[in-house]
Protein backbone atom coordinates (compact mmCIF):
# COMPACT_ATOMS: atom_id res chain seq x y z
CA UNK A 1 0.00 0.00 0.00
CA UNK A 2 1.39 3.63 -0.88
CA UNK A 3 1.79 6.02 1.27
CA UNK A 4 -0.32 9.30 1.21
CA UNK A 5 1.55 12.43 0.11
CA UNK A 6 1.30 14.38 3.40
CA UNK A 7 0.77 17.54 1.27
CA UNK A 8 -2.23 18.71 -0.25
CA UNK A 9 -3.14 19.60 -4.19
CA UNK A 10 -4.35 23.16 -4.62
CA UNK A 11 -6.72 24.46 -7.84
CA UNK A 12 -3.38 25.86 -9.72
CA UNK A 13 -1.93 23.50 -11.43
CA UNK A 14 1.64 23.08 -11.66
CA UNK A 15 2.22 23.84 -15.23
CA UNK A 16 1.04 27.21 -14.89
CA UNK A 17 3.62 28.18 -11.70
CA UNK A 18 5.97 29.02 -14.51
CA UNK A 19 3.56 32.03 -15.70
CA UNK A 20 2.81 32.93 -12.24
CA UNK A 21 6.58 34.17 -11.41
CA UNK A 22 6.87 37.28 -13.41
CA UNK A 23 3.25 38.29 -11.28
CA UNK A 24 5.45 37.28 -8.15
CA UNK A 25 7.84 39.21 -9.22
CA UNK A 26 5.58 42.20 -9.97
CA UNK A 27 4.57 42.01 -6.77
CA UNK A 28 7.89 41.75 -4.92
CA UNK A 29 8.81 44.92 -6.86
CA UNK A 30 5.70 46.86 -5.80
CA UNK A 31 6.24 45.44 -2.43
CA UNK A 32 9.80 47.35 -2.46
CA UNK A 33 9.62 50.32 -4.55
CA UNK A 34 6.10 51.33 -3.10
CA UNK A 35 5.92 49.69 0.47
CA UNK A 36 9.46 50.00 1.20
CA UNK A 37 9.40 46.30 2.30
CA UNK A 38 13.33 45.43 3.01
CA UNK A 39 13.31 41.07 2.21
CA UNK A 40 15.74 38.81 1.58
CA UNK A 41 16.86 38.19 -1.96
CA UNK A 42 15.21 40.05 -4.64
CA UNK A 43 13.09 37.04 -5.44
CA UNK A 44 12.87 34.92 -2.78
CA UNK A 45 9.18 35.92 -1.77
CA UNK A 46 8.12 35.56 -4.90
CA UNK A 47 9.95 31.84 -5.30
CA UNK A 48 8.63 31.07 -1.65
CA UNK A 49 4.90 32.45 -2.86
CA UNK A 50 5.05 30.40 -5.45
CA UNK A 51 5.61 27.42 -2.86
CA UNK A 52 2.71 28.42 -0.97
CA UNK A 53 0.76 28.19 -4.06
CA UNK A 54 1.79 25.18 -5.27
CA UNK A 55 1.40 23.08 -1.27
CA UNK A 56 -1.53 25.24 -0.26
CA UNK A 57 -1.40 27.84 2.07
CA UNK A 58 -0.89 25.68 5.31
CA UNK A 59 1.17 22.90 3.94
CA UNK A 60 3.35 25.41 2.46
CA UNK A 61 3.76 27.28 5.45
CA UNK A 62 4.72 23.84 6.97
CA UNK A 63 7.29 23.19 5.18
CA UNK A 64 8.36 26.35 5.64
CA UNK A 65 8.33 26.09 9.12
CA UNK A 66 10.23 22.87 9.57
CA UNK A 67 12.84 23.98 6.90
CA UNK A 68 13.54 27.33 8.91
CA UNK A 69 13.30 25.30 12.33
CA UNK A 70 16.03 22.29 10.71
CA UNK A 71 18.23 24.94 9.44
CA UNK A 72 18.07 27.06 12.55
CA UNK A 73 18.76 24.15 14.74
CA UNK A 74 21.93 23.53 12.82
CA UNK A 75 23.05 27.27 13.02
CA UNK A 76 25.38 27.11 15.78
CA UNK A 77 27.08 23.91 15.03
CA UNK A 78 27.76 25.06 11.43
CA UNK A 79 28.87 28.48 12.58
CA UNK A 80 31.02 26.81 15.25
CA UNK A 81 32.77 24.75 12.37
CA UNK A 82 33.64 28.20 10.72
CA UNK A 83 33.50 26.73 6.89
CA UNK A 84 33.89 28.33 3.48
CA UNK A 85 30.29 29.92 2.73
CA UNK A 86 29.78 27.30 -0.24
CA UNK A 87 30.34 24.60 2.77
CA UNK A 88 28.20 26.20 5.30
CA UNK A 89 25.47 26.37 2.66
CA UNK A 90 25.64 23.23 2.03
CA UNK A 91 25.63 22.03 5.72
CA UNK A 92 22.25 24.20 5.62
CA UNK A 93 20.62 22.58 2.90
CA UNK A 94 21.22 18.87 4.60
CA UNK A 95 20.51 20.10 7.90
CA UNK A 96 17.00 21.18 6.21
CA UNK A 97 16.27 18.26 4.03
CA UNK A 98 17.06 15.88 7.05
CA UNK A 99 14.13 18.37 8.88
CA UNK A 100 11.76 17.22 6.15
CA UNK A 101 12.83 14.05 6.16
CA UNK A 102 11.96 13.45 9.70
CA UNK A 103 8.91 15.20 9.84
CA UNK A 104 7.34 12.81 7.17
CA UNK A 105 6.96 15.52 4.62
CA UNK A 106 9.72 14.59 1.92
CA UNK A 107 7.17 12.21 0.64
CA UNK A 108 5.88 14.87 -1.79
CA UNK A 109 8.28 15.59 -4.02
CA UNK A 110 7.18 19.31 -4.11
CA UNK A 111 8.54 19.84 -0.52
CA UNK A 112 12.25 19.85 -2.24
CA UNK A 113 10.84 23.26 -3.74
CA UNK A 114 11.56 25.44 -1.38
CA UNK A 115 14.83 24.09 0.37
CA UNK A 116 17.68 25.87 -1.63
CA UNK A 117 15.26 29.19 -1.09
CA UNK A 118 14.98 28.52 3.13
CA UNK A 119 18.64 27.90 2.60
CA UNK A 120 19.84 31.38 1.11
CA UNK A 121 17.02 32.67 3.98
CA UNK A 122 18.81 31.25 6.91
CA UNK A 123 22.32 31.70 6.12
CA UNK A 124 21.24 35.25 4.96
CA UNK A 125 18.95 35.38 8.02
CA UNK A 126 22.74 34.28 10.13
CA UNK A 127 24.90 37.31 8.58
CA UNK A 128 22.43 39.94 9.33
CA UNK A 129 22.15 39.03 12.77
CA UNK A 130 25.67 38.61 13.52
CA UNK A 131 26.44 42.47 11.94
CA UNK A 132 22.87 44.53 12.73
CA UNK A 133 21.37 41.88 15.41
CA UNK A 134 18.83 39.11 15.95
CA UNK A 135 15.79 41.77 16.08
CA UNK A 136 16.72 42.94 12.57
CA UNK A 137 17.57 39.41 11.20
CA UNK A 138 14.33 38.05 12.42
CA UNK A 139 12.42 41.08 11.39
CA UNK A 140 14.19 40.40 7.11
CA UNK A 141 13.03 37.10 7.61
CA UNK A 142 9.36 37.42 8.72
CA UNK A 143 8.63 40.30 6.11
CA UNK A 144 10.15 37.73 3.15
CA UNK A 145 7.74 34.86 4.48
CA UNK A 146 4.94 37.45 5.03
CA UNK A 147 5.24 38.70 1.16
CA UNK A 148 5.77 35.18 -0.03
CA UNK A 149 2.14 34.41 1.80
CA UNK A 150 0.29 37.76 0.37
CA UNK A 151 1.97 37.12 -3.10
CA UNK A 152 0.55 33.12 -2.92
CA UNK A 153 -3.00 34.89 -1.39
CA UNK A 154 -3.28 37.03 -4.67
CA UNK A 155 -1.83 34.94 -7.01
CA UNK A 156 -4.94 32.53 -5.76
CA UNK A 157 -8.03 34.78 -6.78
CA UNK A 158 -10.10 34.20 -9.02
CA UNK A 159 -9.04 36.93 -11.15
CA UNK A 160 -5.61 36.35 -11.23
CA UNK A 161 -5.88 32.08 -11.13
CA UNK A 162 -8.08 32.91 -14.40
CA UNK A 163 -5.12 34.89 -15.93
CA UNK A 164 -3.19 32.07 -15.31
CA UNK A 165 -5.13 29.03 -16.56
CA UNK A 166 -5.59 31.32 -20.04
CA UNK A 167 -1.99 30.35 -20.01
CA UNK A 168 -0.13 31.49 -23.19
CA UNK A 169 2.26 34.59 -23.07
CA UNK A 170 -0.48 36.69 -21.59
CA UNK A 171 0.30 36.52 -17.73
CA UNK A 172 3.80 36.57 -18.36
CA UNK A 173 3.36 40.36 -20.56
CA UNK A 174 1.04 41.35 -18.00
CA UNK A 175 3.15 40.76 -15.33
CA UNK A 176 6.30 42.23 -17.17
CA UNK A 177 4.25 44.91 -17.67
CA UNK A 178 3.50 45.35 -13.75
CA UNK A 179 7.21 45.14 -13.04
CA UNK A 180 7.52 47.83 -14.92
CA UNK A 181 4.68 49.97 -13.61
CA UNK A 182 6.00 49.50 -10.15
CA UNK A 183 9.91 50.03 -11.13
CA UNK A 184 9.35 53.45 -12.73
CA UNK A 185 7.70 54.82 -9.02
CA UNK A 186 9.68 57.71 -8.01
CA UNK A 187 7.60 58.62 -4.70
CA UNK A 188 7.95 57.97 -0.97
CA UNK A 189 8.44 54.62 0.13
CA UNK A 190 5.46 54.07 2.73
CA UNK A 191 8.48 53.73 5.32
CA UNK A 192 9.76 56.81 4.48
CA UNK A 193 6.81 58.94 5.28
CA UNK A 194 7.50 58.16 8.88
CA UNK A 195 11.67 58.11 8.15
CA UNK A 196 11.41 61.86 7.19
CA UNK A 197 8.53 62.77 8.99
CA UNK A 198 10.00 65.29 11.28
CA UNK A 199 11.86 67.02 7.81
CA UNK A 200 8.80 67.36 5.85
CA UNK A 201 6.73 68.61 8.90
CA UNK A 202 9.16 71.16 8.60
CA UNK A 203 9.29 72.09 5.27
CA UNK A 204 5.46 72.11 5.03
CA UNK A 205 5.96 74.78 8.38
CA UNK A 206 8.35 76.78 6.37
CA UNK A 207 6.04 76.70 3.05
CA UNK A 208 3.31 78.39 5.62
CA UNK B 1 10.65 67.57 -0.70
CA UNK B 2 12.85 64.80 1.07
CA UNK B 3 14.97 62.75 -1.41
CA UNK B 4 13.68 59.22 -1.14
CA UNK B 5 14.91 56.04 -1.88
CA UNK B 6 13.55 55.61 -5.37
CA UNK B 7 14.23 59.07 -6.80
CA UNK B 8 17.64 58.94 -5.61
CA UNK B 9 18.09 55.72 -7.34
CA UNK B 10 16.74 57.40 -10.49
CA UNK B 11 19.40 60.13 -9.77
CA UNK B 12 21.87 58.02 -9.63
CA UNK B 13 21.04 55.58 -12.81
CA UNK B 14 21.43 59.09 -14.29
CA UNK B 15 24.47 60.73 -12.98
CA UNK B 16 26.29 57.46 -11.88
CA UNK B 17 27.61 54.94 -14.91
CA UNK B 18 27.86 51.25 -14.14
CA UNK B 19 31.77 51.18 -14.67
CA UNK B 20 32.19 53.77 -12.60
CA UNK B 21 29.78 52.48 -9.79
CA UNK B 22 31.68 49.07 -10.21
CA UNK B 23 34.90 50.72 -9.68
CA UNK B 24 33.92 52.12 -6.33
CA UNK B 25 32.33 48.61 -5.23
CA UNK B 26 36.38 47.50 -5.46
CA UNK B 27 38.12 49.08 -2.34
CA UNK B 28 41.53 48.54 -3.93
CA UNK B 29 40.81 49.38 -7.42
CA UNK B 30 39.72 52.49 -5.91
CA UNK B 31 42.67 53.64 -4.03
CA UNK B 32 44.50 53.05 -7.09
CA UNK B 33 42.63 55.51 -9.34
CA UNK B 34 42.36 57.93 -6.19
CA UNK B 35 45.95 57.47 -5.81
CA UNK B 36 47.07 57.87 -9.36
CA UNK B 37 44.96 61.45 -9.02
CA UNK B 38 46.72 62.33 -6.10
CA UNK B 39 43.88 61.99 -3.74
CA UNK B 40 44.92 61.15 -0.33
CA UNK B 41 44.42 57.75 0.78
CA UNK B 42 45.67 55.31 3.34
CA UNK B 43 48.18 53.04 2.70
CA UNK B 44 48.36 49.52 1.39
CA UNK B 45 50.60 47.42 3.85
CA UNK B 46 49.34 43.87 1.88
CA UNK B 47 47.03 42.10 -0.20
CA UNK B 48 45.15 38.90 -0.26
CA UNK B 49 43.69 37.40 -3.78
CA UNK B 50 44.31 34.31 -2.26
CA UNK B 51 44.39 31.25 0.18
CA UNK B 52 48.24 31.02 -0.35
CA UNK B 53 48.75 34.43 -0.29
CA UNK B 54 47.31 34.24 3.37
CA UNK B 55 49.33 31.62 4.39
CA UNK B 56 52.66 33.13 2.78
CA UNK B 57 52.42 36.49 4.71
CA UNK B 58 54.56 37.91 6.73
CA UNK B 59 51.79 38.58 9.60
CA UNK B 60 54.54 39.65 12.22
CA UNK B 61 55.67 42.44 9.53
CA UNK B 62 52.44 44.26 9.43
CA UNK B 63 53.63 46.24 13.09
CA UNK B 64 51.37 46.80 16.17
CA UNK B 65 48.45 47.95 14.41
CA UNK B 66 46.85 47.32 10.87
CA UNK B 67 43.11 46.45 9.82
CA UNK B 68 42.09 43.87 7.55
CA UNK B 69 38.91 44.42 4.90
CA UNK B 70 37.24 42.87 2.22
CA UNK B 71 37.47 44.72 -0.53
CA UNK B 72 33.68 44.21 -1.74
CA UNK B 73 32.21 44.45 1.54
CA UNK B 74 29.73 47.37 2.70
CA UNK B 75 28.93 48.53 6.22
CA UNK B 76 31.94 47.12 8.18
CA UNK B 77 31.40 43.91 7.39
CA UNK B 78 34.22 41.59 7.85
CA UNK B 79 36.36 43.87 9.31
CA UNK B 80 39.03 43.02 11.46
CA UNK B 81 40.70 45.39 13.57
CA UNK B 82 44.04 44.72 15.22
CA UNK B 83 45.24 47.14 18.00
CA UNK B 84 48.10 45.60 19.24
CA UNK B 85 50.32 42.47 19.88
CA UNK B 86 49.99 39.82 22.87
CA UNK B 87 53.28 37.89 23.18
CA UNK B 88 52.63 35.82 19.87
CA UNK B 89 49.16 36.87 19.40
CA UNK B 90 47.14 39.54 18.00
CA UNK B 91 44.71 41.94 19.96
CA UNK B 92 41.66 42.84 18.11
CA UNK B 93 39.36 46.07 19.12
CA UNK B 94 36.86 44.26 20.48
CA UNK B 95 39.35 42.70 23.39
CA UNK B 96 39.78 39.15 21.44
CA UNK B 97 43.22 38.03 21.41
CA UNK B 98 43.67 35.42 18.89
CA UNK B 99 45.97 33.48 17.07
CA UNK B 100 47.73 33.12 13.26
CA UNK B 101 45.55 30.55 12.47
CA UNK B 102 42.87 33.30 13.42
CA UNK B 103 43.97 35.58 10.90
CA UNK B 104 44.42 33.39 8.66
CA UNK B 105 40.96 31.80 8.77
CA UNK B 106 39.41 35.51 8.73
CA UNK B 107 41.61 36.28 5.25
CA UNK B 108 40.85 32.97 3.76
CA UNK B 109 36.82 33.82 4.80
CA UNK B 110 37.12 37.33 2.97
CA UNK B 111 38.53 35.54 -0.43
CA UNK B 112 35.88 33.07 -0.15
CA UNK B 113 33.29 35.66 -0.77
CA UNK B 114 31.62 35.10 3.04
CA UNK B 115 31.31 39.03 3.40
CA UNK B 116 30.50 40.08 -0.83
CA UNK B 117 27.87 37.91 -1.01
CA UNK B 118 29.49 34.47 -1.74
CA UNK B 119 31.85 36.48 -4.64
CA UNK B 120 35.12 35.55 -4.62
CA UNK B 121 36.84 38.70 -3.26
CA UNK B 122 40.27 39.80 -2.19
CA UNK B 123 41.59 41.43 1.78
CA UNK B 124 43.29 44.71 1.81
CA UNK B 125 45.32 45.58 5.07
CA UNK B 126 45.96 48.73 6.23
CA UNK B 127 47.78 50.61 8.75
CA UNK B 128 45.26 51.43 11.87
CA UNK B 129 44.03 54.84 11.80
CA UNK B 130 44.67 57.22 14.94
CA UNK B 131 41.73 60.14 14.80
CA UNK B 132 43.29 63.78 14.85
CA UNK B 133 43.19 64.64 18.87
CA UNK B 134 40.48 66.81 18.46
CA UNK B 135 37.74 64.34 16.87
CA UNK B 136 39.29 61.70 19.41
CA UNK B 137 38.42 63.99 22.41
CA UNK B 138 34.85 63.82 20.69
CA UNK B 139 34.60 60.11 20.55
CA UNK B 140 37.25 57.74 21.82
CA UNK B 141 36.40 54.52 20.56
CA UNK B 142 35.78 53.81 17.08
CA UNK B 143 36.77 55.40 13.96
CA UNK B 144 34.87 58.74 13.51
CA UNK B 145 34.70 60.10 9.73
CA UNK B 146 33.31 62.73 7.74
CA UNK B 147 30.64 61.53 5.01
CA UNK B 148 30.28 64.35 2.39
CA UNK B 149 27.58 64.11 -0.16
CA UNK B 150 28.86 65.40 -3.92
CA UNK B 151 26.67 66.18 -7.03
CA UNK B 152 29.77 66.21 -9.47
CA UNK B 153 32.69 68.39 -7.55
CA UNK B 154 30.20 70.23 -5.83
CA UNK B 155 29.76 69.18 -2.08
CA UNK B 156 25.58 69.16 -1.24
CA UNK B 157 25.73 68.05 2.49
CA UNK B 158 28.34 66.97 4.79
CA UNK B 159 27.81 64.90 8.50
CA UNK B 160 30.57 63.44 10.93
CA UNK B 161 29.58 60.25 12.28
CA UNK B 162 31.01 59.20 15.62
CA UNK B 163 31.03 55.87 17.39
CA UNK B 164 29.43 55.01 20.53
CA UNK B 165 30.29 51.95 23.22
CA UNK B 166 26.20 50.96 22.26
CA UNK B 167 26.91 51.11 18.41
CA UNK B 168 30.29 48.99 18.92
CA UNK B 169 32.68 51.38 17.69
CA UNK B 170 30.77 51.69 14.24
CA UNK B 171 29.87 54.70 12.93
CA UNK B 172 26.43 53.73 11.25
CA UNK B 173 24.18 55.79 12.36
CA UNK B 174 21.46 52.75 12.14
CA UNK B 175 23.62 50.74 14.61
CA UNK B 176 23.66 53.66 17.33
CA UNK B 177 26.59 55.57 16.01
CA UNK B 178 26.16 60.13 16.51
CA UNK B 179 25.61 62.01 12.61
CA UNK B 180 26.86 65.16 13.29
CA UNK B 181 25.86 68.12 10.79
CA UNK B 182 28.69 69.94 9.59
CA UNK B 183 28.61 73.16 7.94
CA UNK B 184 30.14 73.16 4.47
CA UNK B 185 31.22 76.68 4.77
CA UNK B 186 33.29 76.50 8.39
CA UNK B 187 33.65 72.66 9.43
CA UNK B 188 31.48 73.49 12.65
CA UNK B 189 28.82 71.18 13.81
CA UNK B 190 25.48 72.71 13.63
CA UNK B 191 23.39 69.77 14.96
CA UNK B 192 23.68 66.08 16.40
CA UNK B 193 20.82 63.29 15.87
CA UNK B 194 21.32 60.27 18.28
CA UNK B 195 18.87 57.20 18.04
CA UNK B 196 16.67 59.75 16.38
CA UNK B 197 16.52 62.49 18.91
CA UNK B 198 18.79 65.18 18.93
CA UNK B 199 21.52 65.68 20.90
CA UNK B 200 24.43 68.31 21.87
CA UNK B 201 26.99 66.46 23.80
CA UNK B 202 28.49 62.28 23.08
CA UNK B 203 26.19 60.40 25.25
CA UNK B 204 29.47 58.49 26.29
CA UNK B 205 32.33 61.55 27.10
CA UNK B 206 29.65 64.50 27.08
CA UNK B 207 31.69 66.51 25.33
CA UNK B 208 30.36 69.26 23.30
CA UNK B 209 29.72 67.89 19.22
CA UNK B 210 27.78 70.88 18.67
CA UNK B 211 29.68 73.88 18.52
CA UNK B 212 33.44 71.64 17.73
CA UNK B 213 34.91 72.53 14.39
CA UNK B 214 36.44 69.34 12.19
CA UNK B 215 39.59 69.79 12.01
CA UNK B 216 41.50 70.43 8.47
CA UNK B 217 38.20 70.67 7.43
CA UNK B 218 39.40 72.49 3.54
CA UNK B 219 41.61 69.41 2.98
CA UNK B 220 38.54 66.80 3.94
CA UNK B 221 36.27 69.12 1.83
CA UNK B 222 39.01 68.96 -0.76
CA UNK B 223 39.52 65.14 -0.46
CA UNK B 224 35.77 64.22 -1.02
CA UNK B 225 34.66 66.95 -3.68
CA UNK B 226 37.57 64.96 -5.76
CA UNK B 227 37.15 61.54 -5.11
CA UNK B 228 33.55 61.27 -6.55
CA UNK B 229 34.91 62.95 -9.77
CA UNK B 230 37.74 61.10 -9.90
CA UNK B 231 35.98 57.23 -9.87
CA UNK B 232 33.34 58.71 -12.48
CA UNK B 233 30.19 59.25 -9.92
CA UNK B 234 28.17 62.36 -10.69
CA UNK B 235 26.50 61.74 -7.65
CA UNK B 236 28.71 60.28 -4.71
CA UNK B 237 29.27 60.01 -0.91
CA UNK B 238 32.88 60.40 0.24
CA UNK B 239 33.63 58.69 3.80
CA UNK B 240 36.92 60.90 4.89
CA UNK B 241 38.93 60.39 8.24
CA UNK B 242 41.09 62.53 9.55
CA UNK B 243 44.02 60.71 10.61
CA UNK B 244 46.45 62.03 13.40
CA UNK B 245 49.73 61.62 11.10
CA UNK B 246 48.51 61.17 7.70
CA UNK B 247 45.87 64.64 8.01
CA UNK B 248 42.62 64.02 5.57
CA UNK B 249 42.33 60.57 3.61
CA UNK B 250 39.01 58.98 1.72
CA UNK B 251 38.65 55.85 3.04
CA UNK B 252 35.57 54.77 0.60
CA UNK B 253 33.53 56.70 -2.25
CA UNK B 254 30.08 55.14 -2.30
CA UNK B 255 27.99 55.68 -4.98
CA UNK B 256 24.65 54.74 -3.30
CA UNK B 257 25.16 56.89 -0.58
CA UNK B 258 22.53 56.78 2.25
CA UNK B 259 19.42 59.08 2.78
CA UNK B 260 20.03 59.82 6.53
CA UNK B 261 21.90 62.81 6.38
CA UNK B 262 18.99 64.40 5.73
CA UNK B 263 17.34 63.81 8.86
CA UNK B 264 20.88 65.17 10.33
CA UNK B 265 21.57 67.86 8.60
CA UNK B 266 17.71 68.61 8.66
CA UNK B 267 17.97 69.33 4.77
CA UNK B 268 16.57 67.88 1.77
CA UNK B 269 18.59 67.03 -0.68
CA UNK B 270 16.00 66.79 -3.30
CA UNK B 271 15.64 70.55 -3.01
CA UNK B 272 19.35 71.13 -2.91
CA UNK B 273 19.57 69.43 -5.84
CA UNK B 274 16.84 70.79 -7.83
CA UNK B 275 17.85 74.71 -6.33
CA UNK B 276 21.25 73.76 -8.21
CA UNK B 277 19.48 73.00 -11.82
CA UNK B 278 17.01 75.49 -11.33
CA UNK B 279 20.01 77.98 -11.10
CA UNK B 280 22.39 76.39 -13.69
CA UNK B 281 18.92 76.56 -16.11
CA UNK B 282 18.71 80.45 -15.84
CA UNK B 283 22.58 80.97 -16.03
Amino acid sequence: MSSEPALAHTSLETAHLLAALPLGAALTVAARTVLGARTIGVFAPALLGLVLVDLGLRAGMVVILVAALGGLAALPIVVRLALPRVARLGLLLSAICAALEVSGLADDQRAAMPVVVMTVLVERGWDVASGDGWRASTTLIGSTVLLAVVIASLLLTPPVEALLSAGGLRPVVVGGLLVALAGSYRGLRVGEHRRFASLRNSEIAQVA
Amino acid sequence: MVLGINRRNALIARRNPPEAVRLVRDKLRTKTQLRSHAVPVPPTLATISHVDDARDLDWDGLGEGWVMKPCASSQGRGVMVVVGRRGGSWALAGGQVVGLRRLIAHAEAIVDGDHSGGRPDRAIIEPLLVPHPEILALAPVGLPDIRVICLDERPLLAMMRLPTRTSGGRGNLHQGGIGAAVDLRTGRVTRAVHAGREITDHPDTQAAIVGSVVPEWSAVLDAARRAGVTCGLGYSGSDVVVDASLGAVVLEVNAHPGLEIQNVCGVSLFDLISGMSRRRTRM
